[in-house]
């Protein structure tokens, strides 16, 4: 995630993303913004550790031959002054990506309906992602549906921060907990737990007459042990 | 800084079209401000009856209007210095 400052704003991710587009285009000594620069540009804006994470879809930035930081200003430090346009493909883009927004009842182009207007890209970088990660223009925007950018949720971390408090607060107090929690409380998958209970690993208690399984706290702690490298 | 207006004729245009135009006009002052042009992107006008757009700009000269509108690849058959008029001044 990169923020930057705008004459003392902090500037939208949109902005942000299709600025780091033009940076790719001068970057790259190209008269044209292309398709392939603005599908980059959001990359480098939703990327954490160099790694985009779009639902089940992960690709890495450095695989992909990019540079992972967008330096808004060029290598050398001073600005590169090269002009370059949109072309074609990139207004075409334009255009898709703020028809989706309408579609979503959304009065501003965000990141995702730009990201989804690449569905139907079949040249460059996007076919090339399509079939090397074998995704379909469907696969790609249903991915697409289910993602919140981590921007979003850096947004409100006051809701963020009060849940886990309250989750914190209440397993401080626990004794009993149920596979979810005890899933929860170790930050493990439920399925993890489950193994350990079927394996022996970890002990679990039934309720009488029920199916419902119940783990004490003090053995879901006997299950962490020092690390020695 | 002077003002200027870019007159467009496009006919047969939708609202996907500006807010397309507007982002990459947007992205495009942003860029020439860095490079030492300060242009800004006022506000626009669409008027329907005439498939008109009026898109006003604050800049330092209309070649700089004229650049920022060829970068961000919206078509323009006119390009004029204004004189801003608001009630308050008035």
């Amino acid at each position: 995630m990169i923020l930057t400052y705008n004459n003392g704003m902090i500037e939208d991710p949109v902005s942000i993303a299709i600025r780091a587009a033009i940076k790719r285009a001068k970057r790259r000594r190209s008269p044209k913004v292309t398709t392939d620069d603005l599908l980059v540009g959001l990359f480098q804006v939703i990327a954490r550790f160099d790694i985009v994470q779009i639902g089940p879809l992960t690709f890495d930035l450095e695989e992909l031959g990019e540079a992972p930081a967008v330096a808004l200003k060029d290598d050398t430090g001073k600005t590169n002054k090269q002009k370059v346009a949109y072309s074609s493909d990139a207004v075409a883009l334009f255009e898709r990506a703020a028809h989706i927004a309408r579609k979503d009842n959304s009065s501003k182009v965000e990141l995702v309906h730009l990201l989804v207007a690449f569905a139907h890209v079949e040249s460059g970088l996007m076919a090339q992602l399509k079939e090397k990660y074998g995704i379909s223009g469907v696969e790609w925007r249903s991915a697409l549906s289910k993602w919140q950018p981590v921007s979003l949720e850096k947004a409100e971390p006051s809701a963020r921060i009060g849940a886990g408090d309250k989750a914190a607060r209440e397993f401080k107090e626990k004794q009993f907990f149920s596979p979810d929690e005890a899933a929860e409380f170790l930050g493990v998958h439920t399925q993890t737990i489950r193994g350990y209970i079927r394996t022996g690993k970890l002990p679990a208690l039934r309720l009488a007459g029920e199916r419902a399984l119940r783990i004490q706290r003090e053995d879901l702690l006997a299950l962490l042990e020092p690390y020695e490298p | 800084m002077a003002c200027y207006v870019a007159i467009r004729h496009l006919p047969g245009i939708t609202p996907e079209v500006l807010t397309g135009a507007g982002l990459r006009a947007k992205s495009c002052a942003d860029e020439m401000t860095e490079e030492g042009i300060p242009v800004r992107w006022l506000r626009s006008f669409f008027i329907p009856e005439t498939e008109q757009t009026h898109c006003y700009f604050e800049a330092p000269s209309s070649d700089a209007v004229k650049e920022l509108n060829k970068r961000a690849n919206i078509p323009f058959s006119e390009i004029h210095e204004v004189q801003e008029l608001v009630p308050e001044a008035v």
